[in-house]
């Protein structure tokens, strides 16, 4: 009934086996290393054999921050107020540092346990949980 | 130029046509021992893409299938082992994370006295005994983070940003819990990759060995979280609130924190595309990691290979979207219980194959060695588009006597149904969705009921449907555009019998299934510039009252056009039928 057409030509399997030798794309050469981080941990906690470091987060990137939660909490009650899907605008590839292109993750797609109404816990991203929210069942029975 | 095209369809139909007769349908029921439950037939991990959207719809879980319950699936329940990964690390794996150790710096974004320092006493929780509530949360993000930290392996230091914020919650309509995912996404190339391939933060920079994003008081950082404070103030009802004990025992009125967050920052780690799985639409116009290993069935794509459409078509291809990395398929062998009903269709060779279905709650088991029999159309005389939904005795009792019946859902209980089958002699029953291709478990008690009996798909359903019983109603447009057509003369009436050409064309016939009456074709102008919608054309050889009525499925809109009786069919070129894209 199916068909299943394995890609090529890489084969999924080599990839395991490959040594993985990965570059960012379009990275300057010499701008691989960018400074460490500055913050400096308030507690240290060892759990098994890893290293959790608290840090307060520092002032300076909160503003970004402000905005990225103000655009979360937009697209997530979008599921409870029935308004239109929260579209983030488009971004610019940003560079960091170390010289890397990289882009923000639109808020829309990250991930959100919600519970609704009924009780029910579901994750989900913001894309499809109004439409969710308006589908009904369709047909009498149990 | 479309009108044009639709004028030459007649005569090519005349050339190319064969009018196929009524087959018979040979079908076993049967629960396959050798496939794991969450699998495709074909074996690998299934992903979630349920048709039509519900809550949770997205590719980046698990299939609800699944036996026993697995972390990244997309509904929370209460029997996962605390902290157990189950067969995640094997997905990570698959992701290009390797197993062992890694230093998560954590950073509180909030001001003093909120959320992690929230000083409001905390009477202890099971493995939790804080003594404030902000204590109680740190210890909650020890634990989670420490599970990953000690699964996941990096020279590079993890930077998780964590929030508590009020947001929406209100008793009698619900709450935003807790979300996690990467704050960047990174791309890389080279590695055996097909071509450039978006990346999570953390997981770029252990493949790469650096800080990709930088420091966090430099905007960078690699995962956020954001978790609901208001939870605790009881904004959902007194008595309900976060769950922080670390045993996975949460009461029915609390929400499992750890559970929650241990599965949100599974998406932040690597368990997630980066796709508008609504539009296909790929973050960046490139591919995600986690495309370049879910592989369509149907298609025989992986969906770095797919256009948007495809993509977007893709997300609710129902029990057909699969994990195809090694390391999770592996694991899965030593977690998943063995033992899927299915419906295997012997013949007519066009439609068999093995189908997805979900056996009813009710009625008898499927033996041991299956149940093997032809199929039938539950009949009960019922004019309705469908004519087959088995709400009234079947007045077809003779040709269901020792088949399996086949029999429409909708209006009235899955019980009604089977025990009309069963009354006719049926052995057992196939109710055909009509909510999509997804099944359910089909609820019920009618202790008189001893068949057994299973659900499947629409998009399946119909292609059976189409071979046992003809057909009242075709669809086009894949599953979603239902037509129907009645006829009626000076002295009789009745429903046009439906034959698929193709997936937008097909033809009704009325007196005789040598006599094509009517051909339409429902065509998908929706990505036509200047258009955006759906057109109906139609032409027929008949001079008999018709009446066509085209239903969109998605979005319960019908159009009907109608061709009096003793006029040549007029022909019907409706550029403007359904303005309901996509």
């Amino acid at each position: 009934m199916s068909s299943r057409t394995r890609r090529t030509p890489v084969n999924p399997a080599q990839w395991v086996a490959m040594a993985l030798v990965l570059t960012a794309a379009a990275l300057p050469a010499a701008a691989v290393q960018p400074p460490p981080d500055q913050e400096q941990a308030t507690r240290t906690v060892v759990v098994g054999k890893a290293t959790l470091n608290w840090h307060v987060a520092q002032k300076a990137s909160a503003p970004q921050r402000a905005e990225l939660a103000a655009a979360f909490k937009k697209a997530t009650e979008a599921r409870f107020t029935g308004g239109e899907p929260y579209v983030t605008p488009k971004a610019e590839p940003s560079t960091s540092l170390g010289g890397q292109r990289m882009l923000p993750l639109p808020v829309e797609l990250i991930h959100t346990m919600f519970v609704d109404a009924d009780g029910q816990e579901f994750c989900s991203d913001s894309t499809a949980v109004t439409k969710a929210a308006a589908t009904t069942s369709v047909g009498k029975d149990q | 130029m479309r009108a044009l095209h639709l004028r030459s369809i007649a005569p090519v139909l005349g050339l190319l046509l064969t009018v196929p007769a009524l087959a018979q349908v040979e079908a076993r029921l049967k629960v396959n021992n050798d496939r794991l439950q969450g699998t495709h037939t074909g074996g690998s991990l299934l992903l979630f893409s349920p048709d039509p959207v519900q809550r949770g719809s997205s590719l980046s879980h698990w299939d609800t299938s699944a036996t026993p319950n697995l972390l990244m699936e997309p509904f929370a329940t209460g029997d996962l082992p605390f902290l157990g990964l189950d067969i995640t690390p094997g997905q990570m794996q698959d992701v290009f994370w390797g197993n062992g150790t890694l230093t998560v710096n954590i950073f509180d974004a909030d001001p003093p006295g909120v959320g992690f320092t929230d000083p409001r006493p905390f009477p202890g929780a099971p493995g939790n005994p804080a003594a404030t509530l902000g204590e109680a949360r740190q210890n909650l993000f020890n634990a989670v983070l420490g599970a990953w930290a000690n699964t996941l392996d990096s020279t590079v230091d993890v930077d998780v940003i964590v929030t508590w914020q009020d947001l929406f919650c209100a008793e009698g309509a619900g709450a935003t819990l807790a979300a996690a995912g990467t704050t960047f996404i990174v791309p890389l190339e080279g590695g055996g990759l097909p071509g450039p391939t978006f990346f999570h933060a953390a997981l770029a920079e252990s493949l790469v060995g650096s800080d990709v994003t930088g420091p966090v008081a430099d905007g960078g950082g690699d995962i956020v979280v954001f978790m609901n404070s208001a939870i605790d103030d009881q904004c959902l009802g007194a008595g309900t609130g976060w769950y922080y004990g670390l045993d996975g025992k949460a009461p029915a009125s609390a929400f499992d924190s750890a559970g929650t967050v241990l599965h949100e920052l599974g998406h932040g780690f690597g368990f997630s595309n980066f796709t508008n799985e609504d539009t296909g639409a790929q973050s960046g116009g490139l591919p995600g990691i986690f495309d370049l290993w879910t592989f369509d069935n149907t298609s025989g794509l992986f969906w770095d290979q797919m256009s948007d459409a495809e993509r977007a078509q893709s997300a609710r291809n129902v029990a057909q979207v699969t994990w195809e990395g090694p390391f999770a398929n592996d694991a899965a062998k030593n977690t998943l219980t063995p033992g899927v009903p299915e419906l295997v269709i012997g013949a007519p060779a066009k439609i068999a194959g093995t189908y997805n279905i979900a056996q009813a709650a009710f009625g008898g088991p499927i033996p041991a060695g299956g149940l093997t029999g032809q199929v039938a159309c539950l009949k009960d005389g019922v004019a309705d588009a469908t004519n087959f939904n088995g709400c009234t005795p079947a007045n077809n009792p003779g040709e269901l006597a020792g088949k399996i019946a086949l029999i429409d859902r909708g209006s009235c209980g899955f019980t009604t149904k089977v025990a009309n089958a069963q009354n006719a002699g049926a052995i057992g029953a196939i109710v055909v969705n009509n909510a999509g291709n997804g099944v359910i478990t089909m609820g019920g008690n009618d202790p008189t009921i001893t068949i057994p009996s299973a659900m499947v798909g629409r998009t399946d359903g119909n292609r059976i449907r189409q071979s046992a019983c003809g057909d009242a109603a075709a669809f086009f447009g894949g599953d979603r555009f239902q037509v129907s057509a009645q006829w009626k003369t000076a002295k009789a009436s009745g429903e046009g019998q439906a034959v698929m050409l193709t997936k937008e064309s097909g033809y009704f016939w009325f007196f005789s299934p040598e006599g094509i009456e009517v051909t339409v074709r429902v065509l998908n102008a929706c990505n036509l510039d200047g258009f955006n919608n759906y057109w109906v054309f139609a032409a027929g050889m008949t001079d008999v009252e018709v009446k066509l009525t085209v239903v969109d499925t998605q979005t319960g809109q019908s159009k009907a056009y109608s061709n009096p009786l003793g006029t040549p069919f007029q022909p019907v070129l409706d550029t403007k039928a359904f303005a309901t894209c996509p």
